[in-house]
């Protein structure tokens, strides 16, 4: 039997990356962009992808560092026993919020553009409840069904691209600085939460087939996710002007109801299972992770077994909002603004630590 | 025997199709009533008037149609479209839906009014509304629009409009512009957004338009 057996590869990794960062271009995350800088929204993702490259940089050189450690036991080694928990307990908070803020505003598409008529919480269990059984297979599952899926998700995302920009109209994206080159900078330096999931990989890397997986999958999907968000706002506002898209909430979910695929002008039902597919395996992949810091913080080693309870628990903090359309964007907010800098600070505390106990002589 | 927990496995994928009924969201067909086009006057004291065309579904079947109408017009007094889908319901037993919506028109005098674009900010609401439905202006109120305009060959009304608005403006006689121009245009400001325009009056003056192929390019200012 192959020893890899049962380990991502980079066609794995670089899948999960996709999926989890990529589908963040279908709720209402570049509405927000969009609010700040008007039309410039897009130009405002290289300005992340450049200023995340900084973090990345310096986790991979920390994680590479190491054999066999990820990154909890690398806090751990790193800052200390005491220092360490409060960092992961830190992590682990933002996290399982950000699960709850997101699968409830999932849940709302879900409820608002399609199903109108059903309930949210089953709406939210059913959610909720496939994701959960992903989780709890493991990360190899979560792994090869985002590679399974990849192809496919490409090919719809693509399709919708490539036709909101062909009916869309390009003096839309002028003036091409939005609202100012300053605003442009702040907002894309606040933001940065959009890529903050790139710390999470930190935690799988023990379940990568080696180190370089980790080293290449990483820088692959980070660029590869920057250029097809860009992709996906200049589509956008071709299609709506930079007003009317902060009216709307989910803009790709208004795009899909707009485009037509040549004689079919109901195209949205075709697009709806690829993005269905897409959120179970990114909520797969949190609460996966959710796990995770929670087995490490109060050393529970079958963390697998915490996920059904995890998933319980979000599903009653995500029904509490109310008004979800408005509460869970102000709430984002303040997710945005505290996970930027940990995203941004942590892996340089990692680093100077790493440095001053000399571990990148060895 | 390697292959046998697949096949045996196999008969359960058919209890998978029961749940595409769906549970809540499930509508049949002929418990709903298509409106084809909504119209929109301006009515008494800041409220609107409503006139709904419904098509006749019987009228799509190929068997040919049956002795009622192809379609149904009611007008009624309204705040606005959303909340009309339920006043109608006092008249029309069925459950009004505007998924088969193809047009919207609205009479020239309330397209002028201050507050129209108030009232059309109901289209983003409503998700049942696309916006890639053509907004079309008329001269005299929508409601006589509705009833006068009686196409004679084309009884399936609900394929009338896509028709005449395609045809028209592959003709070059009418823009083809969409509710979604419509609020990018508007929104923005010094925009003037540009509709098509309808009438059943005739005009009395039935003359030629003067010299109008005697034109070269360039000559006209």
């Amino acid at each position: 039997m192959d020893h890899t057996k049962g380990m991502l590869g980079i066609r794995e990794f670089f899948a999960i990356i996709l999926v989890t960062i990529g589908t963040k271009l279908t709720d209402n995350t570049p509405t927000g962009l969009f609010n700040e800088v008007g039309n410039a929204a897009w130009i405002t993702i290289i300005i992340m992808c450049l200023v995340s490259i900084i973090p990345i940089y310096l986790l991979t050189k920390v994680i590479t560092s190491y054999e066999n450690k990820n990154l909890v036991d690398i806090i751990y080694h790193l800052l200390g026993k005491h220092i360490g928990f409060f960092v992961i307990l830190l992590l682990w908070l933002t996290e399982t919020y950000s699960i709850v803020l997101s699968s409830a505003m999932y849940a709302d598409i879900i409820e608002t553009m399609y199903f109108v008529r059903t309930p949210i919480l089953i709406i939210y269990i059913v959610l909720i409840g496939v994701a959960a059984y992903g989780a709890k297979k493991g990360i190899e599952y979560i792994g090869s069904a985002a590679w399974i899926t990849l192809i496919g998700l490409n090919i719809a995302l693509f399709v919708v691209l490539i036709l909101s920009i062909l009916q869309g109209r390009i003096n839309y994206i002028f003036p091409i600085f939005g609202n100012g080159i300053p605003e442009i900078l702040t907002e894309g330096t606040t933001n940065l939460s959009i890529f903050g999931e790139f710390l999470y990989f930190g935690f799988i890397v023990t379940s990568l087939r080696s180190i370089n997986v980790y080293k290449k999958g990483i820088w692959i999907g980070l660029f590869y996710v920057s250029i097809v968000f860009m992709f996906a706002l200049i589509g956008y506002v071709m299609l709506f002007d930079y007003v009317s898209i902060g009216n709307l909430n989910y803009p790709f979910h208004e795009s899909i109801r707009y485009i037509q695929l040549g004689f079919l002008t109901n195209v949205e039902s075709l697009f709806l299972p690829f993005w269905l597919v897409a959120s179970f395996l990114r909520f797969s992949f949190y609460l996966y992770i959710s796990a995770l810091l929670f087995g490490a913080l109060f050393k529970i080693k079958q963390f697998n077994y915490l996920v059904p309870s995890i998933a319980i628990l979000i599903v009653f903090l995500g029904l509490i909002p109310e008004a979800p359309v408005f509460s869970l964007f102000n709430l984002r907010e303040i997710l945005v603004y505290i996970t930027a800098p940990i995203f941004l600070l942590l892996p340089l505390v990692l680093w100077i630590a790493a440095k001053l106990k000399g571990e990148f002589k060895k | 025997m390697k292959n046998r927990p697949c096949i045996s496995h196999f008969p359960f994928l058919i209890f998978v199709l029961l749940l595409l009924s769906g549970c809540w969201d499930q509508t049949n067909i002929d418990k709903r009533a298509y409106v084809i086009a909504i119209g929109l006057d301006k009515g008494e004291k800041n409220k609107i008037n409503i006139t709904y065309l419904i098509s006749n579904p019987e009228f799509s079947k190929q068997e040919g149609p049956s002795s009622e109408p192809s379609h149904e017009i009611i007008t009624f007094p309204a705040n606005d479209f959303i909340s009309a889908k339920n006043t109608a319901n006092s008249i029309v037993a069925k459950e009004i839906t505007y998924n088969m919506l193809s047009v919207m028109i609205v009479s020239e005098e309330f397209s002028k009014d201050p507050e129209f674009i108030r009232y059309m900010y109901d289209v983003t609401k409503d998700r049942e509304i696309k916006h890639n439905n053509p907004l079309v202006v008329t001269k005299e109120d929508v409601s006589t629009f509705l009833t006068e305009n009686k196409p004679k060959l084309e009884t399936r009304i609900h394929k009338y409009f896509e028709f005449i608005l395609e045809n028209a403006n592959k003709a070059g006689l009418i823009p083809s512009f969409k509710l979604h121009s419509y609020f990018s245009i508007t929104e923005s400001d010094a925009g003037l957004f540009l509709a098509p325009y309808a009438t059943t009056q005739r005009t009395t003056s039935g003359k030629y338009t003067a010299g109008e192929d005697e034109f070269l390019a360039g000559e006209l200012d």
